[in-house]
């Protein structure tokens, strides 16, 4: 049973920082172990950067510590809002030392300071079979320089015969460019390596269904989408699937690989249904000869840069005429007990939407599927008068005629009401005289 | 300057080891903001800097009264301050031989960690049992506490709060000894982290986060 904790910065909920939940939620105060501490977060302020370490847990799917956006408190793809976390001096969520389970969920973190990820969680993991679930993120900065986003997996230190199973889905990350210090700069790393050490370790990764994009011109050549790391003795069985990497403005970007010889490793992989600006490195990481499923990295050129509604204003949504529509594919099950394969996009919407999946973070919404929500700013623009639809400020139901012309059904209804009402009584006078 | 800062201290009972100490200040806010249910319970709030702070804590009290008070000119609600006395290292990171690690590109591989959450720390020590109860006890809200009624400590630079396991260099790792001061030279603090002239002419619109 989750231990659920409201993080309200505006002070009107249990916590108004992670920090401080985080300080408390360590000691286990509820003697349920660390792994039933939920942190259900909302608007009202920066929720602060958080360290979650040196919890013991055995995660099971549905005994796991885990940080989200509460219902209705989520970014919706808009950089200014949401539950939100700066990252200030620290990483914004960190688990120095690797917490089994620990699930982040659409957390919105602005990356305000360089040197400091949005999410760390590879830190020197040592117990056997961890998880980590990052999911329907938005990662951003408004600092000029490079932010790393989110990195999972075994890395820097030799960890011992460790597995990790990583799921990295459905997030929106805008990255910058940086310097040449290690990972920094990426928007997703992952690994299986150690700076010294060759224990055998396994990482297990799936990321699928990411919107990578790089809106600042890259002139160190640093800007860069999904970067692995396996060094010698280390396994990384890696699936990537679905997603986009938008880097049309920048000089470098993409699936990359770094050092797959120098270092040794092994990196099973299944690479497919992922789209990107460039060829340029995904020629060069390997990552576009995988014997069972060539080609299937889609190139998007100059001419169809814009696959999205509004790139230039942070809008993400795929346009209908986007190639991303349908192109991609149900990703590979992750096989585990603890998480299955999401049937949602970044913002909750159902995939497929009559088709396939679609690459990156968004579906694009068809028109039969609009939610209650559109339905709400139908009536709210009114335009449910001309349109047809309900309309609150007129009144009534409308139907759109041939010259725009709003006829309001209500009317017909109460007309025909009438017409049924007169008839029932015309038939009950029938029969009983 | 009397009180008109609130400082989070934390007041859970693990222990002093570790960078997560009891006594530690973790967050704070200008006098009358708002805190959490929870935490009025589990943590405890103490006003200050009082009337019989130091001039480091009285400087300290001007820097965190600038910052918030920005903030709350931009319209963060609730402003706040978080880990307002902490303390940052650069340090190198070695393997367990002491030999410097170096990254996929040959260069050193460095990590900057927090060393001190607080360097003002406070001791409940001297309170009367009757109070110590309910600030211990984190099924109640305990009455604010003045830190003109505590005591205080302003512990030195450098300092390394962290377990040894946690430290990056090998020769660290092997120091045992409590309270190390391994950082004397690098340890950055809030007046040095944070460009007080540069966050306050910052131009920042209000975000729909916010509301």
């Amino acid at each position: 049973m989750a231990v659920i904790s409201t993080i309200k910065p505006d002070g009107t909920g249990d916590f108004t920082t992670l920090a401080l939940w985080a300080d408390w939620a360590d000691g286990d105060p509820s003697g349920t172990s660390n792994a039933a501490y939920w942190a259900e977060c909302y608007k009202g302020g920066n929720l602060g950067a958080v360290n979650v370490t040196g919890w013991s847990v055995s995660a099971t799917a549905d005994n796991h510590p885990k940080i989200y956006a509460a219902a209705g408190q989520g970014h919706g793809g808009d950089v200014t809002d949401g539950a939100y976390i700066q990252t200030g001096s620290a990483h914004g969520i960190s688990s120095s030392g690797g917490i089994a389970g620990l699930h982040i969920d659409g957390i919105r973190i602005d990356g305000t300071t360089t040197s400091h990820k949005a999410i760390d969680m590879a830190s020197t993991p040592t117990a056997a079979m961890l998880y980590q679930t990052v999911e329907n993120c938005y990662i951003h900065s408004t600092n000029a320089g490079y932010i790393m986003g989110i990195m999972c997996g075994n890395l820097i230190a030799d960890n011992g015969a460790v597995t990790k199973n990583v799921v990295i889905r459905n997030n929106i990350i805008e990255n910058e460019y940086g310097n040449s210090n290690i990972l920094k700069a990426y928007a997703i790393a992952i690994g299986a390596a150690a700076l010294s050490g060759t224990t055998a370790a396994v990482t297990n990764g799936f990321i699928h269904n990411n919107t990578i994009v790089s809106r600042s011109g890259d002139t160190d050549n640093n800007a860069k989408g999904i970067g692995l790391y396996y060094t010698s003795g280390k396994i990384l069985n890696l699936y990537l699937e679905n997603n986009y990497i938008s880097m049309e403005d920048a000089s470098s970007g993409g699936l990359i690989v770094d050092h797959p010889v120098a270092f040794g490793g092994t990196l099973n992989k299944t690479v497919r249904n992922n789209a990107q600006s460039t060829a340029e490195d995904i020629t060069s990481s390997g990552l576009n000869d995988d014997v069972n499923y060539p080609g299937h990295t889609t190139t998007i050129n100059a001419t169809q840069a814009n696959q999205f509604n509004d790139r230039a204003s942070g809008d993400y949504s795929l346009k209908e005429t986007t190639v991303l529509r349908d192109s991609g594919k149900v990703p590979t099950s992750y096989g585990l007990s603890y998480i299955s394969v999401s049937s949602t996009d970044v913002l909750g919407n159902t995939r497929a939407q009559f088709g396939t999946w679609d690459i990156g973070a968004y579906e694009y919404l068809e028109e039969a599927a609009l939610t209650g929500g559109d339905v709400v700013q139908e009536i709210l623009i009114d335009e449910a008068r001309t349109q047809g639809g309900i309309s609150v400020f007129s009144g009534g139901i409308f139907q759109k005629r041939d010259d725009n012309q709003p006829t309001p059904i209500q009317h017909q209804i109460d007309m025909l009401n009438d017409r049924f009402v007169e008839s029932q009584r015309t038939s009950h006078n029938d029969v009983h005289g | 300057m009397s009180n008109e800062i609130e400082l989070l201290v934390s007041v859970r009972r693990q222990g002093d080891a570790g960078v997560n100490r009891r006594g530690d200040v973790i967050t704070c806010r200008l006098a009358g903001g708002n805190w959490g249910e929870s935490e009025l319970k589990v943590h405890q709030v103490v006003t200050w800097p009082g009337n019989s702070a130091s001039a480091t804590e009285l400087q300290g009290a001007q820097l965190i009264m600038a910052i918030l008070s920005k903030k709350a000119e931009w319209g963060e609600p609730n402003p706040r301050v978080d880990f307002p006395f902490c303390e940052v290292a650069e340090e190198p990171v070695e393997d367990d031989n002491g030999i410097q690690l170096v990254d996929f590109g040959d260069n050193p591989v460095t990590q900057t960690k927090m060393t001190n959450r607080s360097v003002l720390h406070f001791d409940f020590d001297n309170l009367p049992e009757s109070e110590t109860d309910d600030v211990f006890d984190p099924e109640v809200k305990a009455n604010f506490l003045e830190a003109d009624d505590l005591i205080v400590y302003l512990e030195g630079r450098g300092i390394d709060k962290r377990l040894p396991a946690e430290r990056g260099r090998k020769a660290d790792r092997d120091n045992t000894e409590t309270d190390p001061v391994l950082h004397a030279d690098t340890a950055l603090r809030r007046d040095q982290t944070t460009d007080i002239q540069e966050f306050l002419s910052r131009e920042v619109t209000p975000l729909k986060s916010w509301t």
